[in-house]
């Protein structure tokens, strides 16, 4: 299997606070990493680190996309928490589906008939086409995460980031976000940060846990007693008769 | 002769008056889009700064507060990212130091002290030529720019760190942006005044926002709107006889009121039809 990502010991944070540390492992080609932790333990952190939007303090990150690290453009796509957007904003879903395909090069140019093709399309495959015209406010949380969603496929990566995709959304949606990775996941590999792992866990092949320090788990099951050597208080979702949630926390340090 | 000099003022104002209408029109929609009215509050009153400093050195005051002003700005704008002191608290100090270094560089220029006023409210029947070569060239520019770089502006402007993911240039764009923003301030001052400057920079995009949701559209609206308010503004005023800015922002607040009216009919109207 060809590598496409790997962090090499990094630590990486803000100001003066260390926000992850050690992070040292590799994401390869199919691969589907959950990456799990406790609010502010690290995990935007971590995902930005990889995606080359924050520098790593120690260590390194090194790209092994084609243009070995140098052209990553479109090789990498990101969904970011969507709870950062200003609903007001002046923008049409059609708009911000564009913009995922936007480059240095095409930014004076106009935009091909292939990559309105392209943008039609992910937004059939996604089933938002009859929103096109709406402005990005008017959507509902669902309707948002797809659009972010069709935004950063709409490039074909080869990586996929995802933000807590499954926030601000009903069950139902959930479960289909999860088919559609499921399916997306035969030509991307997709790196996934969430808060819960429940529902999730049949599709994703490895587990990162991150509370400031940074543990890969290589397999798609983890049991307290794992977590909690990792230290990372999670909330662990078991399925019995009755549905409940089993909220285990360590202290830390 | 007192006919022509007239005339002079008359068609200063009036380009003034289309000159503002158009950068404001443009640079504020960036503003808005962005929620950058505080910040762009705060490089308003930091160039009062600049004019005492203007003033002392006897330099053309507008061009010292260009220079404050675009070097606050790039300021605000790199260390926005830092998180060490709220940037809220960094801007309303700067926004008062600018105050206070304007009245001090003032009270100790020796002799004549300018009138203050005009650069408080503005007096756009008295503007320069230098002040219109100033405006035209910043207007020629703002329309260059956003149709030049519509996209990038766009994008940026939405979301930086997937535009950053996409290799897109942010922080050229975020720097030449407020650099902008912060001329659009300094020349516009020369129309309506630091105290009202703001508004040129607001109230047409909150217009257009009534009827549009599209950026490109708010654009053109803003200008279009600005155009309609600094018009009829400068003929009221000339007319009546009454301070020249004051009566501008007046005229846009009411059409902002007659808008918001009309849009409220247009959703009643709809919603009794159905």
């Amino acid at each position: 299997m060809q590598k496409l990502v790997e962090l090499k010991n990094v630590t990486a944070g803000y100001e003066n606070e260390i926000a992850i540390e050690n992070a040292d492992f590799s994401v390869y080609e199919h691969d589907f990493i959950g990456i799990i932790g406790p609010n502010g333990g690290g995990k935007t952190t971590l995902l930005k680190v990889m995606l080359g939007l924050q520098r790593p303090w120690k260590g390194s990150v090194e790209y092994y996309l084609d243009g070995g690290g140098q052209n990553l453009i479109g090789q990498m796509g990101y969904l970011p928490q969507i709870n950062k957007f200003d609903d007001k904003f002046p923008v049409s879903v059609y708009e911000v589906v564009r913009s995922g395909l936007a480059t240095p090069k095409k930014l004076f140019s106009r935009f091909s008939k292939e990559d309105n093709t392209r943008i039609l399309e992910t937004l059939q495959d996604l089933g938002i086409s009859h929103l096109k015209e709406k402005s990005i406010g008017e959507l509902s949380g669902g309707q948002k995460q797809r659009v972010f969603l069709a935004r950063a496929i709409v490039s074909e990566p080869k990586l996929l980031f995802l933000d807590e995709p499954n926030t601000y959304v009903d069950n139902k949606f959930e479960a289909e976000l999860y088919e559609m990775l499921h399916y997306l996941n035969q030509r991307m590999a997709i790196v996934l940060v969430s808060h819960d792992l429940g529902t999730i866990s049949a599709y994703i092949k490895s587990i990162v846990c991150v509370n400031k320090s940074v543990h890969y788990h290589d397999s798609n099951t983890i049991s307290e007693e794992q977590l909690s050597v990792y230290n990372c208080p999670i909330q662990l979702i078991t399925h019995g008769t009755i549905p409940h949630t089993v909220l285990k926390s360590h202290s830390h340090e | 002769m007192n006919n022509l000099l007239e005339f002079g003022y008359l068609t200063n104002s009036l380009l003034a008056a289309v000159f503002a209408a158009i950068s404001c029109g443009l640079i504020g929609t960036y503003i808005v889009s962005r929620r950058m009215v505080f910040v762009s509050g705060g490089l308003t009153h930091a160039s009062f700064g600049g004019i005492g400093i203007g003033h002392f050195f006897g330099i053309n005051p507008i061009i010292g507060a260009a220079v404050f002003s675009v070097i606050a700005a790039l300021g605000i704008e790199k260390f926005s990212n830092r998180r060490l002191v709220r940037q809220d608290s960094v801007i309303a100090m700067l926004w008062s130091l600018g105050m206070a270094l304007g009245i001090i560089f003032i009270y100790i220029t020796p002799g004549y002290s300018p009138n203050l006023m005009s650069y408080l409210f503005g007096s756009i029947l008295t503007v320069s030529s230098l002040d219109i070569w100033f405006l035209g060239i910043l207007s020629l520019v703002s329309i260059i720019v956003f149709s030049v770089m519509y996209k990038v502006i766009l994008y940026v402007s939405f979301d930086e760190d997937f535009a950053r993911t996409r290799n897109l240039p942010v922080q050229t764009v975020k720097y030449l942006m407020i650099s902008l923003v912060a001329l659009a301030i300094v020349f516009n001052i020369r129309v309506v005044g630091i105290i009202l400057v703001l508004s040129l920079l607001t109230v047409p995009q909150s217009i257009a926002n009534l009827f549009t949701n599209k950026y490109q559209n708010i654009l053109i609206f803003s200008v279009l709107t600005g155009l309609v308010g600094t018009l009829s503004g400068l003929a009221a005023a000339w007319l009546l006889n009454i301070p020249s800015g004051a009566t501008i922002v007046f005229v846009l607040i009411l059409m902002f009121f007659l808008a918001s009216g009309v849009k409220w009919l247009q959703n009643h109207g709809k919603k009794a039809l159905i």
